[in-house]
């Protein structure tokens, strides 16, 4: 060796020095990156995105979360809550860019966790699946008596529906409030059409506070309206309808003859009614039976047809807002509206007349005509809620537990009882308080599951329904006529909707494989318990999955 | 007569190569195995996300450097195989990549996992790649090593394709139900398994519910029963309840009854489940 030169050795240890110092450096910028929602003081930057712009929401939203900030601050975690406030016009782009952008917020609101807002594809990409998360305790709930309850069934609805992802059977979302389906009726102008003399014997059936309950007293009601209008010449229809809030109600008087059915779901593998695997939609495409074959499918549409009568012509061509308009403008005795939309459109009549709140008065077991296929009183638990937290899940750990815990507390006793009670909504949280203005809408969880809708379940046969409704709701127009029609668009649909299915199933069991591919890889390097659970739960998905597509192809039993 | 001078002592000089030889050492695993092990975490996580192109980027890398990593190359393979738009052409790269991992001692995990994807995509990709027989594959898969999770995944999937055809059929369906539920005990560990087999046999048995398939379904839903999760254990109660009803087992029909509602006071099939209660004096 040359004595005047660098030792190599020494050269050697220097790069390597620098390499290490390089790679430290590297990964430090790398956590920065991943923490860059801290701020200077420590907080964890959590950002919620909704589209629920009412007042009472938007201070609802501001108290509950201000009082997380201040349980995080005294437990020296502290965080910042940001809202972002998305009209739910612009949401689905919104959403779709944020998310694709990477730049999305750690929590989002959505409507329904199947709907056309993320394709199945997104929300598997993008949201946090929560299965696992929800076999656990709330840990928000400490202390009270849902302490050691999983959280899943801390719900109402026990997210029999809420949150969970049909296709993908898994839970993305959780609700924040629970959703129910009434009558408003404008109590003002109901009191003003039962002071006819005519109605005397109405105003005598009816219970102290003036409003119908059961099917026979709404029909004398939505009867007495219609006198009412052809004697004082002021144009009143006894029901607002429309395209979109319409088909929950009727749906509701449809069901009542229809539950009989809930048999032809039992053995789905889920036992769930809009698989649109029952037995006999599998008769019907198979041509072995006809819909005037089963007399509660029968008796469900004369009882549309009895009730429909009391709709503004041409309703299922109306929007919300129309519906709305006349109910706002005294020209409409009752509406139909969802818990969740209640309070935006109480607050638009701005106190201008009395309202009241019904359930729908579906018929019931003792009624002479209609009782015969009710099983008894619906279960409202069935229905989805329509205001879902999901969480999002390429932001940073840090961020990620701060936006579980954030959801935690927004579905935890304190935290959905403040939120509730300010939002004037339904809770979704059992033991949680409902207050005043919302008990009205506190959702039925006793009763009997719904079973097929008019139009089945169906969501192709949908437009066909809004096509031929005019035979159902024309009296000079034979029943069998509109059902022979509508059976016929049905069968004709339904091969081709189970092939799309069938293929919906295969790309999802193949997707699927993927995410049980993940979790078995997480479960070999890491062999941590979720992993397991996680693998399993796959596993079930996918075994589920193929399930379905056996049941299509089988007989009725 | 002095030693000649060098620049440093021989005892000096040999920590100091030894430590120069380290740090060469140290950089080189550094510049090698670090990367390859960050890219292929990262192919995971793509993976994971659902970005297979961005993950066969990654385990790419790997194999670049060490072409024998048999968890990158059995990630390329399903990175290959879900690649958006599936192609046949993709699907046989994917088949023939899973199929180079399973030249491997039989106690290889990705060997045996790569087996298993070569029946998966003989079910789920028969119209791309026809004439594949997922059947054969987990046959050979549960023999050569049973008691894997993908050994035993296989006699799941196997048990499925080969009861499936003879769900309308009670006279040729029971025989085989029945020699499948007494393999069932050996043949599934796992308890992830066991509850889907136990669906399995319900819903073959559903059909056909006198006598034999209730004693089945009760059987395998029992062993279901013990699991910790509640959605699993709800769901095999209220099967049995429907089979006890249909087979008229009054004695278990009341009592699964009985622990439905013990259990599930708020479960989402209580109401289907009670209907089936047998009404007062009913013999």
């Amino acid at each position: 060796m040359n004595p005047g030169s660098t030792p190599r050795p020494w050269l050697a240890l220097t790069v390597g020095l620098l390499l290490l110092g390089g790679a430290y450096g590297w990964s430090l910028w790398r956590t920065a990156a991943a923490a860059r929602d801290i701020l200077a003081d420590g907080a964890v930057v959590i950002r919620l995105a909704h589209f629920m712009l009412e007042p009472q929401a938007r201070a609802a939203f501001a108290a509950t979360l201000r009082e997380f900030e201040q349980v995080r601050l005294a437990e020296s975690l502290p965080v910042v809550v940001r809202t972002i406030e998305v009209p739910e016009r612009t949401l689905a782009p919104w959403l779709r860019t944020q998310l694709v952008g990477g730049t999305a917020p750690e929590i989002i609101m959505l409507r329904n966790a199947n709907s056309r807002v993320l394709n199945d594809q997104m929300v598997a990409r993008y949201l946090v699946p929560l299965s696992l998360h929800l076999q656990q305790p709330n840990p928000r709930n400490a202390s009270t008596p849902l302490a050691d309850t999983p959280w899943q069934q801390t719900f109402y609805d026990g997210l029999e529906l809420s949150g969970i992802n049909f296709r993908l059977n898994e839970h993305y979302a959780v609700p924040l409030s629970a959703i129910s389906n009434r009558l408003l009726i404008n109590h003002s102008l109901l009191r003003e059409i039962l002071a006819h003399p005519a109605q005397a014997a109405l105003r005598a059936e009816l219970p102290t506070d003036g409003l119908p309950r059961t099917y026979d007293q709404f029909m004398r009601v939505c009867a007495a309206t219609v006198a009412f209008s052809a004697a004082t010449g002021r144009p009143i229809f006894p029901l607002a309808g429309s395209s979109t809030n319409t088909l929950n109600l009727i749906g509701e008087f449809f069901s009542s003859q229809t539950q009989g059915f809930i048999e032809d779901f039992a053995w789905s593998p889920t036992f769930r009614v809009y698989e649109g695997t029952g037995a006999l939609l599998r008769d019907m495409a198979a041509g072995r039976r006809h819909l005037t074959d089963y007399p509660a499918i029968v008796s469900g549409y004369q009882l549309l047809r009895d009730v429909g009568r009391y709709f503004q012509p041409g309703f299922l061509q109306h929007g919300r807002e129309d519906a709305q308009f006349l109910f706002g403008q005294e020209r409409a005795l009752m509406v139909s509206v969802t818990s969740t939309e209640a309070g935006a459109f109480t607050a638009a009549i701005g106190g201008r007349f009395e309202i009241g709140v019904i359930a729908v008065p579906a018929p019931e077991r003792d009624h002479p005509v209609y009782g015969e296929f009710v099983l008894g009183r619906q279960t409202e638990a069935n229905a989805s809620s329509d205001t879902l937290l999901s969480l999002v899940s390429f932001t940073s750990a840090v961020a990620q537990e701060a936006a579980l815990d954030l959801v935690h507390y927004l579905t935890s006793v304190a935290g959905n009882t403040r939120f509730a009670a300010v939002a004037e909504l339904v809770p979704s949280v059992l033991t949680a308080e409902t207050p005043e203005p919302a008990r009205p809408f506190v959702p039925r969880v006793e009763g009997f599951p719904p079973s097929y809708d008019p139009t089945f379940n169906l969501g192709p046969a949908r437009d066909d329904f809004f096509r031929l409704a005019h035979l159902l709701f024309d009296p000079r127009v034979p029943l069998e006529e509109f059902i022979d029609a509508y059976e016929a668009r049905i069968a004709a649909m339904l091969p081709r909707h189970w092939r799309n299915l069938d293929r919906q199933e295969t790309d999802n069991q193949r997707q699927l494989d993927l995410m049980l591919n993940v979790a078995w890889h997480e479960e070999l390097t890491t062999a941590a318990p979720a992993a397991t659970e996680r693998t399993g739960l796959l596993l079930d998905v996918i075994e589920r999955l193929r399930l379905n597509q056996e049941l299509r192809r089988a007989p009725s039993p | 007569m002095s030693p000649p001078v060098t620049s440093r002592p021989a005892l000096d000089r040999l920590p100091r190569r030894g430590i120069g030889r380290f740090a060469a050492g140290l950089v080189g695993v550094i510049l090698i195995a670090a990367p390859a092990a960050a890219d292929l975490a990262a192919g995971w996580r793509e993976l994971k996300a659902l970005s297979p192109r961005a993950a066969a980027e990654h385990f790419n890398v790997v194999l670049r450097a060490d072409p024998d990593d048999r968890a990158a190359a059995y990630g390329l393979a399903l990175a290959t195989l879900h690649q958006a738009p599936v192609t046949a052409a993709r699907v046989r790269q994917a088949r023939d990549r899973f199929h180079a991992l399973t030249a491997a001692p039989a106690d290889d995990t990705h060997a045996l996992a790569a087996r298993f994807q070569l029946g998966r995509i003989a079910e789920l990709y028969a119209e791309l790649v026809p004439g594949e027989d997922a059947a054969a594959y987990y046959r050979a898969l549960h023999h050569l090593a049973p008691t894997s999770f993908h050994g035993q995944y296989a006699w799941l999937r196997l048990a499925a394709i080969e009861l499936t055809p003879w769900s309308n059929a009670a006279d040729e369906l029971l025989p085989r139900l029945r020699e499948r539920a007494a393999a069932a005990e050996t043949a599934l560990s796992d308890p992830r398994l066991q509850r889907n087999f136990a669906r399995l046999v319900a819903f073959l048995a559903h059909p056909h519910p006198e006598g034999e398939p209730l004693a089945l379904v009760a059987a395998v839903a029992g062993t279901a029963l013990a699991y910790g999760r509640w959605d699993i254990q709800e769901e095999m109660l209220a099967l049995v309840v429907r089979l006890a009803e249909r087979a008229g087992d009054a004695e278990l029909l009341d009592a699964t009854i009985a622990t439905y509602v013990d259990r599930f006071p708020r479960g989402p099939r209580r109401t289907v489940v009670e209907l089936r209660r047998p009404a007062e004096g009913t013999p």
